[in-house]
């Protein structure tokens, strides 16, 4: 009978490189920077490390395929390296592989390492693909922006909501990451915007305008994992241990329409249910400290705060508007700027989610900290509504 | 009016012309479970079966369930324009372009019916034969 993960692997350490434009460097510097930062905060040397994971999704334009990229670059000690991709979840992908070494008690310390160096290919949003017959002459609604818009067309219709409340709410979901991305010198984007700003910003994909959706940015993170038995003979304190990890991939059932009505996600309303479960969690309303989402875009993020089952269902609107996830509400959401102050190098963001989680529990989130949190939960999205790749993780404080 | 998709190249394997050379969109329908799809397929992604999916054509009536205006896309676009998706009558459900619509929100309702049309895309494949797309107009349009 299958236990959960809760409490069978500590994050020894974490890094996590400057966000941003980097023409400065390749990706393999990159990974040095959030790796170097990780080994020191973990206090191992690299011939420690007995099993690695890389998490990429562009290999065409990124570090290429297999687990070489990151064994040659760190020097690793030739053990086991695994490339994994899952689309925009394929950093949560890589913690997973490196956590279940470790509780499955194949190796006593691990490393996860994402990385994404997606300035480098020009273009403003995510690479397009070819300009075939599909992209251009049918689908060319089928950008990222065109696709997540719709679950603002479709909540509005499902709610009667009005069009401009929920313009003004999804600005405020902006609003509120930016002023907190401004506090995070690691952050891509660190300036505050006004909600004037926000609400009058060129559309892309109508709710969806400039400032409701997220950079294109460099960046890599890393996670370096153990035995909390073996942290605390370390000499480690405030041991942060993994509570959930779940993944929930669609199945076919949303995109045959009948019983999805395309204003939430299906697998993020599942994997959050498990997750609790996992983590012992009864009511994530009360017992959540604070969350970090995949806000792709801001409609995203607004509809999935009633996926995670904190909003009640209708209930994302009012929740957001009261303030309940600003940096000083209830459950703070995005309170490092989320994908929308870091941007999103996708094979990284997972671990990026990660790494102020484990920062704000540890209490070394500087300007950002807040008060005595308990419980983070990540929230990595790969793929459009209509069928995707969801992860939902939980870290804690051990005790 | 049928020789006037002759020499056309439908754009996607699920727009095709039969044999008395008119378009449609082909869908398949499960005999299990009754689910219906855009697109030849062969199992169903509702209830798994692999014994009973029939090809059907799909109707050519609908109503719009969700929509954007797309306003920034692709380098060759033409922006904007509204993407639609459309529940079709008689069941299935497809994305396109809805066109004769001004590309604003408060010129589209939900559930506004709407059909299907189909025409030459304006692009051309590398031996000049014309592309033919399908995209959805307001039913009185
Ligand atoms: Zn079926």
């Amino acid at each position: 009978m299958a236990t959960g993960i809760k409490d069978k692997v500590a994050i020894l350490g974490m890094g996590c490189s400057k966000f941003g434009e980097r023409w400065d460097c390749g990706a393999e510097e990159l990974m040095v920077e959030a790796y170097t930062e990780a080994l020191a905060d973990a206090g191992i040397e690299t011939k420690q490390i007995q099993a690695a994971w890389l998490s990429t999704c562009f290999d065409e334009v990124n570090v290429g395929k297999s687990g070489l990229a990151l064994s040659t670059t760190l020097r690793l000690p030739n053990i086991p390296v695994t490339r994994v991709e899952n689309f925009c979840a394929s950093g949560s992908e890589g913690f997973r592989g490196a956590v279940y070494a470790v509780a499955a008690g194949a190796c006593d310390i691990a490393v996860a390492v994402g990385v994404e160096k997606l300035k480098d290919t020009g273009y403003g949003g995510l690479p397009a693909s070819s300009r075939g017959t599909i992209g251009a002459l049918v689908n060319p609604n089928m950008s990222a922006p065109g696709n997540f818009a719709q679950l603002a067309s479709a909540y509005r219709a499902k709610h009667g909501v009005n069009k401009d409340d929920l313009k003004r709410a999804i600005a405020h979901v902006s609003v509120k990451s930016h002023a907190n991305g401004a506090k995070n010198p690691k952050a891509h984007l660190q300036k505050e915007v006004t909600l004037e700003q926000v609400m009058n910003a060129p559309i892309v994909a109508e709710p969806l305008g400039l400032f409701d959706c997220c950079g294109v940015s460099d960046g890599a993170a890393c996670a370096i994992v153990t035995t909390p038995e073996i942290a605390r003979a370390m000499g480690k304190q405030n041991i942060v241990t993994v509570k959930a990890l779940q993944l929930a991939l669609s199945n076919g059932l949303e995109s045959s329409h009948n019983s999805w009505d395309g204003s939430y996600f299906h697998t993020a309303r599942i994997a959050a249910k498990r997750a609790y479960d996992e983590a012992g969690i009864r009511n994530p309303r009360d017992e959540l400290s604070m969350i970090e989402v995949h806000d792709c875009f801001s409609i995203t993020e607004f509809v999935t705060m009633e996926d995670l089952h904190i909003s009640p269902e209708g209930g994302a609107l009012k929740d957001v508007l009261d303030g309940f996830y600003d940096a000083d509400g209830k459950i703070a959401c995005q309170i490092d700027g989320g994908l929308k102050c870091f941007g999103h190098p996708i094979g990284a963001s997972g671990i990026r989610m990660l790494y102020e989680m484990y920062l704000q529990l540890q209490g070394r989130a500087g300007p950002r900290q807040r008060n005595n949190p308990r419980l983070g939960l990540t929230h990595n999205l790969g793929g459009g509504p209509n069928a995707n790749v969801c992860s939902v993780a939980i870290i804690g404080e051990y005790n | 009016m049928s020789n006037s998709y002759e020499g056309m190249v439908p754009s996607v394997p699920y727009l095709k012309i039969d044999s008395t050379g008119e378009p449609y969109i082909a869908g398949s329908q499960c005999g299990k479970c009754g689910q219906i799809f855009f697109g030849e397929r062969t199992i169903c992604a509702r209830c798994a079966d692999r014994t009973s999916m029939q090809a059907m054509r799909l109707g050519e009536t609908g109503k719009l369930y969700a929509y954007t205006v797309i306003h920034r896309s692709f380098p060759g676009v033409k922006t904007p324009f509204v993407a639609a998706t459309v529940e079709l009558d008689g069941g299935g459900v497809l994305k396109g372009t809805l066109l004769e619509v001004e590309p604003d929100p408060a010129k589209l309702a939900f559930d506004m019916p709407v059909r299907t049309v189909f025409r030459d895309s304006g692009q051309k494949d590398q031996d000049g034969r014309p592309y033919l797309n399908y995209y959805f107009v307001p039913a009185g349009a």
